[in-house]
């Protein structure tokens, strides 16, 4: 798991130092792919930090996105994390933390950041290079983005990233509706300087009100303007937020079958990137999670519930994804989730089969840990060719597998049947004596692999020692 | 982790050690395949609903070694706890589900989202029998979060065992080599 926690706290400084104000996981809802690397590429690889190990390559680009959340936790200290706790107690904090503070957690960016947008930017990397190129800087679009209520949802939101939310307010809605949130975008953060909060909140319950009367048009466009975005709101923005929830669902009401949702959108990944947004300003403080309807959706409350409930789960299978190898190509749930019980099966037999094996091979079942970390240096040494004087592991005298004479004719005979494993407990600790001093030595090879094979036809005379396979045994 | 883990499971191994007359291969797999789990599970410390349901599996099979392993007040919890009775009646759901479509309509496209869905369902199913505590949790997020956080601790479980099973064969090469040697000089002389 060490590349799981260095891409945890990757993505934790990442999110910091982008973020200059918060430790903004504004990537945090990335799916599965790594483009957030693209334009954050700096800080990914460079803030790399060697912490606990954890399986690492199933875990790499998972870990990158997953653990936004703990990570952002950490940052914060919200979810419980410290900083210095090996990746083991991080990874499990997450899992801890993972399901009460999955309301927290979409919150957490919005703990962070005092002041920003409401709105997130979860595919804000993979967006950015596409929506900075479309970045219009129309006039008209800033002056009917001020008066959007949009420029609410973004209070929450860190301004330090106004391509990225442009980004997603591009990916997010058609046209139209991107240029205006863009506008608005570059709006907000124009008219907000460093502080952003102080601006925004002044100009919060202007945009608010003049949303609300802004009449149809201009109301519409608003709420269309973010009807395409699902947002979670901050509670500061709660009296807002239901102004403009009442608004939105009075646009809204011819909409019913949330099945919808897919057609009237753009794509869904891109609704979805947009609804992670909103979904990470929810306020920690109140532990609700705002949800706006999107453009052309049911807005009653089960609808909304069961969207994000299936938002949700989307993004862990997207994760999953990630973990279960080979299941990129593979698209749809139920295909998917056959793959993912195929593999977690597959796991489960290898462990019992592993398990099987080191009974077999280790009748004393004595795995010395350091002997066996060890061994696994040695191995790689000897395979290397190099005949290291490795110390002898301190229990391989207790492996001396006794051998009373009488066994040799027994232990030639199995010799044939238990060459590889039975031999190679007992083998370990004996092939270092031998690549030490006996490279050509067969007869010693015998006495060792002697007792060696005799161990397993014999594991009752394992019991009983004789001092002379340890006479044997030793240079 | 993957440290932590053979530590854990090495004390695990150290309670069986003392029965070394568990001669059968099937015991020591089965001591060792426990062992295994506990320490798998005792890593999360009881956050997660499938290292609880694992522990108390294993509880049934093994009180003394699980409370060996896991150390303090947590031991006690866990094994003590009951069982969360969230267990979904699916005949039941099933049958009332079925009494509720039949006023549906059967529009084609209806059909085939029902029938999508349906599959779904079963595939949750058959991942919930997987997944260790799979028949607790009552909402699809959460199976799938344990899903992942079971299928990281899997492979951490596999990757320890594997590493150790290598290094412990990593001897029998060249010794093979030197039997088969041995065994046809003998057979010849």
């Amino acid at each position: 798991m060490d590349v799981n926690e260095k891409e945890e706290f990757s993505g934790e400084k990442r999110n910091t130092s982008y973020d200059s104000a918060d430790n903004h996981p504004s990537d945090w809802r990335i799916p599965g792919s790594n483009p957030v690397s693209a334009p954050f590429g700096s800080y990914s690889t460079e803030n790399l930090i060697t912490a606990s190990c954890s399986p690492s390559q199933m875990m790499d680009s998972f870990g990158q996105t997953l653990w936004y959340d703990p990570t952002n936790l950490q940052a914060v200290g919200y979810g419980g994390f410290s900083g210095g706790h090996p990746s083991s107690s991080s990874s499990s904090c997450f899992r801890g933390n993972m399901d009460r503070s999955l309301e927290m957690g979409w919150s957490m960016p919005n703990l962070l950041p005092p002041k920003g947008n409401g709105l997130f930017l979860p595919n804000a990397s993979s967006f950015l290079p596409p929506s900075m190129a479309q970045l219009p800087a129309d006039s008209g679009f800033v002056e009917r983005a001020a008066r959007f209520s949009l420029f609410s949802d973004m209070v929450n939101q860190p301004l330090a990233k106004p391509e990225s939310v442009g980004l997603f307010l591009e990916g997010q809605c058609p046209s139209t509706e991107v240029n205006v949130g863009v506008a608005h975008n570059d709006a907000s953060t124009a008219m907000k300087g460093p502080n952003v909060r102080s601006s925004e909140q002044a100009s919060k319950p202007n945009v608010s009100e003049d949303t609300q009367s802004s009449g149809q048009k201009g109301g519409e466009t608003s709420s269309k303007g973010f009807d395409s975005k699902k947002r979670k709101r901050n509670r500061q923005n709660s009296e807002a937020d239901q102004s403009h929830k009442s608004e939105e669902e009075a646009e809204n009401n011819g909409d019913k079958k949330r099945n919808d949702e897919q057609s009237p959108n753009s794509p869904g990944n891109k609704t979805n990137s947009g609804k992670q947004q909103g979904k990470q300003t929810s306020d920690p403080k109140d532990g609700y999670i705002h949800v706006r309807a999107r453009r052309g959706q049911a807005t009653n409350s089960h609808s909304l519930a069961e969207r994000v409930r299936r938002e949700k789960i989307s993004e862990r299978m997207k994760f999953l994804q990630d973990l279960v190898p080979g299941c990129n190509k593979v698209t749809g749930k139920a295909v998917m989730l056959d793959e993912i019980i195929n593999y977690v099966q597959s796991l489960q037999r290898q462990v019992e089969f592993l398990s099987m094996k080191l009974a077999t091979v280790n009748p004393q079942m004595d795995f010395n840990l350091e002997a066996l970390l060890a061994k696994d240096v040695r191995e790689l040494q000897l395979r290397g060719g190099s005949s290291s004087a490795t110390p002898f592991p301190q229990n391989m005298p207790m492996v001396y597998p006794p051998l009373p004479h009488g066994f040799m004719q027994q232990t030639l005979s199995s010799i044939g049947r238990n060459i590889s494993s039975p031999l190679s407990p007992i083998n370990g600790g004996y092939k270092r004596q031998e690549t030490n001093g006996w490279e050509g030595d067969l007869q010693n090879v015998i006495h060792i692999n002697y007792g060696a094979g005799d161990v397993p036809s014999d594991p009752e005379a394992a019991t009983a020692s004789l001092p002379s396979s340890n006479m044997k045994v030793e240079p | 982790m993957k440290e932590e883990f053979l530590k854990k499971w090495q004390m695990g191994l150290q309670i069986y050690r003392p029965l070394i007359d568990n001669t059968s291969v099937s015991e020591r797999r089965k001591a060792i395949k426990l062992s295994a789990d506990v320490a798998m599970a005792s890593l999360r410390k009881g956050t997660t609903c499938w290292s609880r349901a694992l522990i108390q599996k294993t509880a049934t099979e093994d009180n003394f070694l699980v409370r060996q392993m896991l150390s303090g007040i947590k031991a006690e919890t866990l094994i003590n706890k009951k069982l969360p009775k969230v267990m979904c009646h699916r005949k039941i759901v099933r049958r009332s589900k079925k009494i509720l479509r039949r006023r549906q309509s059967r529009s084609a496209i209806e059909e085939v989202a029902a029938k999508a869905r349906k599959l779904v369902k079963k595939k949750t199913q058959g991942l919930r029998n997987v997944v260790p505590g799979g028949e607790f949790m009552s909402n699809d997020v959460l199976l799938i979060q344990e899903t992942l956080d079971y299928i990281v601790s899997l492979q951490t479980q596999v990757n320890v065992m594997r590493s150790i099973v290598d290094a412990a064969e990593a001897g029998s090469e060249r010794t093979a080599y030197y039997l088969g040697k041995l065994k046809f000089a003998i057979e010849d002389g």
